[in-house]
């Protein structure tokens, strides 16, 4: 299988929207993400500056290979993202407010979010 | 559960098994840390052909471990020509390493016999210690230009089993046997199992306790 940068992929997949039209930001992760945050986070942060050279992770390949938008809207019940979800990533992996993030780094963060939110 | 047909009517431990190739763990390895490596595996055998150890040893090109310096363009090139004295390395691929490096304190297992007797079983002695020892850390070879060390295989293996959603592999894992000899040939053969059926009483007491009140 040949899989696409995870950079790349992400671009692809995530919404145009900035962050910063999204602001105030929860800066606590809903106890229901806490396990599945903290694992991606201990996952990718040491890649943070690699993204554009490693292959997308294959469990998130099979989770946006489904139809995933409608996945999450069932599993968040009509509700929004979770800000805190978001915050907490951007955080762990780059060390900075969501809002301080570059183009590429919110798209790694809107799939990972996306991802996170699906499973949990 | 299906029903279970055997006499004394044991249910089976759930299990999952792997077949893991060294091309497959140094593939996840690469991904880990974001740069290529050259490897080979060794196999170690042990007191029988069952019991045996994995050597992996990996080597890597300066410009992919060594950090950027604000001094002089040369820094690197004249710190490598002295030992690798003094070099930093980039942070995240000592964090990315780390889970699967041997402990900082390896040496300290000289002083542990029954460590060293389970190590003895799995073909880890004496010559084959002192190098796992030796090369436990990220060290510079100036004949080749390289960086080499001595990681371990079933830590990287462990971390490919994990649950990407909880960071835990989901059940006890164990290496149950290794097959091959070289790089090309090796594979373990992993198995995840979930739950445990063995009797513990109410939890409350050990069994020693158990049996040694009167």
């Amino acid at each position: 299988m040949v899989l696409m940068k995870f950079q790349d992929f992400c671009n692809k997949m995530a919404t145009k929207e900035s962050f910063k039209e999204q602001q105030p930001f929860d800066v606590v992760v809903p106890d229901r993400y806490k396990v599945a945050v903290n694992a991606m986070i201990e996952n990718l942060r040491s890649r943070r500056n690699a993204f554009n050279i490693i292959d997308t992770p294959p469990y998130i390949v099979k989770v946006f290979d489904k139809d995933y938008i409608t996945i999450l809207d069932k599993k968040l019940e009509g509700g929004d993202v979770p800000t805190g979800v978001i915050y907490g990533l951007s955080k762990g992996i780059y060390g900075l407010d969501p809002i301080d993030l570059n183009e590429s780094q919110q798209a790694i963060i809107k799939v990972l979010t996306t991802y996170i939110c699906i499973q949990n | 559960m299906a029903d279970v047909i055997n006499k004394a009517g044991i249910q089976p431990i759930p299990t999952d098994r792997y077949i893991i190739t060294g091309s497959e763990v140094t593939k996840y390895l690469q991904e880990q840390l974001a740069c290529n490596v050259g490897y080979d595996f060794t196999r170690w055998t042990g007191v029988s052909p069952d019991c045996s150890y994995v050597r992996m040893r990996i080597i890597f090109n300066p410009k992919d471990i060594v950090a950027e310096t604000s001094t002089s363009k040369d820094y690197a090139d004249r710190k490598l020509a002295e030992f690798s004295a003094g070099l930093m390395f980039k942070d995240t691929i000592l964090e990315a390493l780390k889970p699967f490096m041997y402990p900082e304190n390896v040496a300290d297992i000289r002083n542990r016999p029954d460590d060293l007797q389970r190590l003895y079983t799995i073909g880890v002695f004496d010559d084959r210690l002192n190098e796992i020892i030796q090369h436990s850390k990220l060290n510079y070879c100036q004949e080749a230009n390289v960086f080499r060390l001595y990681l371990r295989p079933e830590r990287i293996i462990a971390d490919m089993l994990k649950n990407p959603d909880t960071g835990k592999i989901d059940g006890d894992m164990s290496i149950v046997a290794v097959y091959g000899t070289s790089s090309e040939t090796i594979r373990w053969d992993v198995a995840v199992t979930h739950g445990h059926t063995s009797f513990e009483g109410n939890g409350a007491m050990s069994i020693d306790a158990i049996f040694n009140h009167r």
